[in-house]
């Protein structure tokens, strides 16, 4: 077969979504059906995808023309398991973002839409790349729809959200974009796979790895740089808040296996220390953080934080896991990037039940509502369950990573995973107090009283999301046994030394 | 080559043509002054013309002529067809304008004619007189087209301020050719060694040589006429300041350090970099602070120009062409911006301050996307060909030691991305008042898409052009 998948899988949203945005203008139904029909035509490539897909660590489905042949850029896609699991995820996060904005969209939705399709692209592109530029064109290009999507559609203080989302994620990117030059300068290429093999000594490495951090930290978001993300979360519309947590967070995670680890192992395992703490930060401060909240979206943003806190931890606690224990060291690995892929769903999920809300009362003010199960019964049980998922309940996907990453640190020090455990008891204390502040309770508003329960519509997307989150969490061993050699070979390069 | 003086004129033809077409298009505009339009077809089959004869030389081949007075060289040959493919464009954008607001149409064609003659021939100068008859007849034609509209009072303001300073400048320059005349006996360009060590006289007509520059390209601190004229100059005139003098003031750099003081390169080096540094930081912040949209792209330009003076300051094959790169990329994106605000202004609406912008996505929303898609490419955002005109400046930088200057400049692109996300927020996210009473003019909005959307195809497709920039050098 020799169709390009993976540049169709880039091209044909981005293509589809500047088509919405020129003839859309008076047809803005027709565009929605549209927009549906790309986005499953989109999850097809991405089952085929998976399909086609061989279990082999190396990077499948490589294309690889001449871009710009006096940079040595080449336009150079493959993929490999992770690749797939986070491409997949976005497809399907954008599809029921699609769906999900059918009503509740009034300005524009054929801009909306079209931004959506574009910024899906990029992202898809951004997992496909194996050139280091090329992966730069896509990280920064996936801001402008972003940017559009916040500042257009966003709420009040969207102005000021979305300029900072902006600039904190600019600011970062250029950092990394000097230190792939530098890479370039000594290594003479841009390409990742052998960038990943390049010797360079520690010093360097340090720097190196110091300016990929700045990058990849503003986005995952990890503490102190994760203050744009309440700000961002709170303002952008239900779709906008939809991908931000379920994808672009997750980019981050996955820069830190594709540049971080593999490139500058040495100064990875020489800043152990910083990532653990401050993602320990993150898992415990944050939590607690997000206790105080007092708008819904601004909860689920900082339990964001606090979950992505547990995939930088699986990743960095590698290093402090004794090197006669592989298995162990693996365990922490499978557990971040399951957690990424959980959070992406549950995150989605709580979000998308926030939008429900919102759409129907127009406030995101926990005090606003109280006993919504008795208008909403249907809806109220997929907030509980998306809950409980949140609090890594067992049997829901947000259990297992945690719980991964937590034995694997046990392993390090008791501390960590003590820390780690501790901030179980928090997640579950925010994420079921807002339950029982939202959903249960006597009804106090009419407002809440006269709520419609779920439309057809929004049923299909929120059940889609149950579905996963429990299949995640019971059979586990599908994700983990997919993963598992893609993750092997980023573990083996993390481990090995480069200092000359 | 057989050379015989016949063949020079030969060569020579192009200039000699756009010579002839200037006169005849001010002599038309005395006399026929009822039609304009001729005026305008006159002026662009002179250009055509010319672009056409100065595609005819593209050769490897290097030619010295009039005695090594002129220098015909891929550089020259490649930044001419440059100058002349934008001043279409550039007339294009500005004939309504002009014909409308009561302006001396014969004038302006003939002036910005004269103006490019100046340009191209520094572009080929190989001699320092010859550089600067080129500069004089390229600054004269300004400060005449910034004065054009002389019952305006700022725009006479703007022109006094023009020309005393670019004045001080053309006498700096010229005190620099001078002294370096007087320490190596010539102004031929591969002349200018000196036979004994390097003293303190060849070190002080260098720097006049580079504050003369500075002036002429608005580095800081030789900036402060920039934005006034920015501001000032009827918005044609502004269009055209913006874009096609930036290639000749990088030509005029270029010919002096490059092809010139090629051997004081680590002094030139360190004023440069002073230089740089200060515009960038100074340009991008300083423009955070203004509220009239001509200004704040002054400003812009003068952090544009810090980064052409990086790509100058690498001094080899790799750094000049990053810097012609991202000097033809500026000039592109910089005529097309102003030629957004005159379209829009030809359709009813003004944009003088920042504040104008207010609801313009809603009230004209395709020039809005035009607008938004040049305010990324300026920013340097990928998926826009702003982004490789600072990368390929970054890279040269990186290869060549200068990685603190790297991060000056990403961190200083970075404050700039905010003023320019500001322009998009004004059209996209507030809401004004903004009402539409004429339709678009096809031909022009034609061009004008054309020429924005080449901007997200050259992102696509930068290869040739970026090899070009690289021929020009080898």
């Amino acid at each position: 077969m020799n169709i390009p998948l993976l540049s169709s899988l880039i091209w044909l949203p981005i293509i589809a979504g500047m088509l919405v945005m020129l003839i859309g203008r008076n047809n803005s139904e027709g565009m929605k059906w549209f927009a549906v029909f790309v986005s499953l035509v989109e999850l097809a490539l991405g089952l085929v995808l998976i399909g086609a897909s061989t279990s082999e660590a190396s990077m499948q489905f490589i294309e690889k023309h001449v871009w710009i042949s006096a940079f040595d850029i080449y336009y150079a896609l493959g993929v490999d398991a992770i690749s797939i699991a986070l491409i997949v995820l976005t497809i399907f996060m954008t599809l029921l973002v699609v769906i999900a904005s059918w009503n509740n969209v009034k300005r524009d939705i054929h801009y909306y839409l079209a931004a959506f399709l574009v910024l899906e692209g990029l992202m898809i592109g951004v997992f496909c790349a194996l050139d280091a530029i090329l992966f730069y064109v896509f990280f920064e290009a996936m801001l402008i729809p972003m940017f559009l999507i916040i500042g257009i559609w966003g709420g009040p203080r969207r102005v000021y959200a979305t300029i900072k989302f902006f600039l904190y994620t600019f600011l970062g990117s250029v950092f990394m974009l000097v230190a792939l030059l530098y890479l370039y300068s000594q290594a003479n290429t841009f390409e990742i796979a052998e960038l990943q093999h390049f010797v360079i000594p520690l010093n360097i490495q340090i720097l190196l790895f110091l300016a990929f951090l700045i990058a990849f930290a503003v986005k995952v978001p990890m503490w102190p740089v994760h203050t744009w993300l309440p700000d961002a979360h709170v303002e952008a519309p239900t779709g906008g808040s939809v991908i931000l947590a379920a994808i672009m967070l997750k980019i981050g995670g996955y820069g830190f296996l594709r540049f971080n680890l593999p490139i500058t192992p040495d100064a990875s395992r020489e800043l152990d220390w910083l990532l653990i703490t401050i993602s320990l930060i993150a898992i415990v401060y944050i939590g607690f953080v997000a206790l105080a909240q007092k708008d819904m979206k601004k909860l689920i943003a900082y339990s964001s934080i606090a979950h992505m806190g547990f995939v930088t931890l699986g990743f960095f606690v590698i290093y402090q896991i004794s090197a006669g224990k592989p298995d162990i060291q693996m365990l922490a690995l499978q557990g971040g990037m399951i957690q990424m892929i959980s959070h992406g769903f549950i995150s989605g999920a709580l979000f998308l039940c926030v939008g429900v809300l919102y759409d129907r009362m127009h406030s995101r003010n926990i005090d606003d509502y109280q006993g919504v199960i008795n208008s909403m019964p249907v809806f109220a049980a997929f907030m509980v369950l998306f809950a409980m998922a949140n609090s890594g309940l067992p049997g829901t996907s947000g259990f297992v990573g945690e719980f991964m990453v937590i034995i694997a640190s046990f392993d390090a020090s008791l501390w960590y995973a003590a820390l780690a455990a501790v901030t179980l008891i928090v997640g579950a204390a925010y994420s079921l107090w807002l339950v029982k502040r939202v959903i249960f309770g006597e009804v106090v508003s009419d407002s809440v009283a006269a709520l419609q329960d779920v439309s057809i519509r929004e049923f299909l997307v929120l059940m889609s999301l149950a579905v996963l989150v429990i299949i995640v969490g019971v059979w586990p061993a599908l994700l983990v046994e997919y993963l598992q050699p893609s993750l092997e070979q980023v573990l083996r390069l993390a481990l090995v030394t480069k200092v000359p | 080559m057989q050379h015989s003086l016949l063949m020079d004129y030969l060569v020579l033809v192009p200039e000699i043509s756009l010579l002839l077409g200037g006169c005849i298009v001010l002599l038309g505009g005395a006399f026929v002054s009822q039609f304009k339009h001729s005026l305008f077809a006159l002026a662009q089959i002179v250009l055509i013309a010319v672009t056409y004869l100065c595609v005819l030389q593209i050769s490897n081949d290097e030619i010295e002529l009039f005695n090594g007075f002129y220098l015909l060289d891929n550089l020259a040959v490649i930044t001419k067809i440059a100058m002349c493919v934008l001043m279409i464009v550039v007339l294009i954008y500005s004939r309504s304008y002009i014909e409308n607001h009561n302006l001396p149409v014969g004038e302006y064609y003939a002036l910005a004619l004269f103006s490019l003659l100046g340009m191209m021939l520094i572009s080929s100068a190989n001699h320092l007189l010859m550089i600067y008859l080129g500069l004089e007849l390229l600054s004269l034609s300004m400060y005449a087209l910034v004065a054009m509209d002389r019952d305006n009072s700022i725009s006479s303001e703007a022109a006094i301020k023009y020309f005393v300073l670019g004045a001080i400048a053309s006498g700096f320059l010229l005190y620099g050719i001078s002294r370096i005349y007087g320490l190596t006996g010539s102004l031929y360009l591969s002349e200018l060694t000196i036979q004994n060590d390097v003293g303190i006289g060849i070190i002080a007509a260098v720097i006049f040589l580079v504050i003369g520059l500075a002036f002429k390209l608005g580095a800081v601190p030789f900036h402060m006429w920039l934005p006034d004229v920015y501001q000032g100059a009827p918005l044609p005139v502004t269009l055209l300041i913006a874009s096609v003098p930036k290639i000749a003031g990088l030509m005029l750099a270029l010919r002096l350090l490059m092809d010139g003081v090629t051997y004081m390169h680590e002094y030139w080096q360190q004023s440069l970099m002073a230089l740089s540094v200060l515009s960038l930081v100074i340009g991008n912040v300083v423009a955070i602070s203004q509220t009239n949209l001509r200004r704040m792209l002054g400003y812009s330009t003068i952090g544009h120009v810090g980064y052409i003076l990086l790509g100058l300051l690498v001094g080899n094959q790799q750094g000049y062409s990053s810097a012609l790169f991202y000097t033809l990329i500026y000039a592109l994106m910089s005529s097309a911006v102003f030629g957004v605000l005159l379209c829009s202004g030809r359709m009813g609406h003004v944009i003088n301050e920042l504040s104008d912008l207010k609801g313009f996505a809603k009230a004209y929303p395709w020039l809005a996307f035009l607008l938004l898609l040049l305010m990324f490419s300026m920013a340097g955002i990928p998926m826009t060909v702003g982004f490789y005109a600072k990368l390929n400046v970054l890279q040269a930088l990186i290869l060549n030691d200068g990685v603190i200057l790297a991060i000056i400049a990403v961190i200083s692109s970075v404050i700039g991305a905010f003023y320019y996300l500001r322009v998009i927020k004004l059209m996209y996210f507030d809401d004004g008042e903004i009402e539409r009473n004429q339709s678009m003019p096809s031909g022009y909005i034609t061009v004008l898409s054309a020429h924005v959307l080449s901007v997200i195809v050259l992102f696509l497709f930068p290869q040739e052009l970026i090899l070009l920039c690289q021929q020009a050098f080898s």
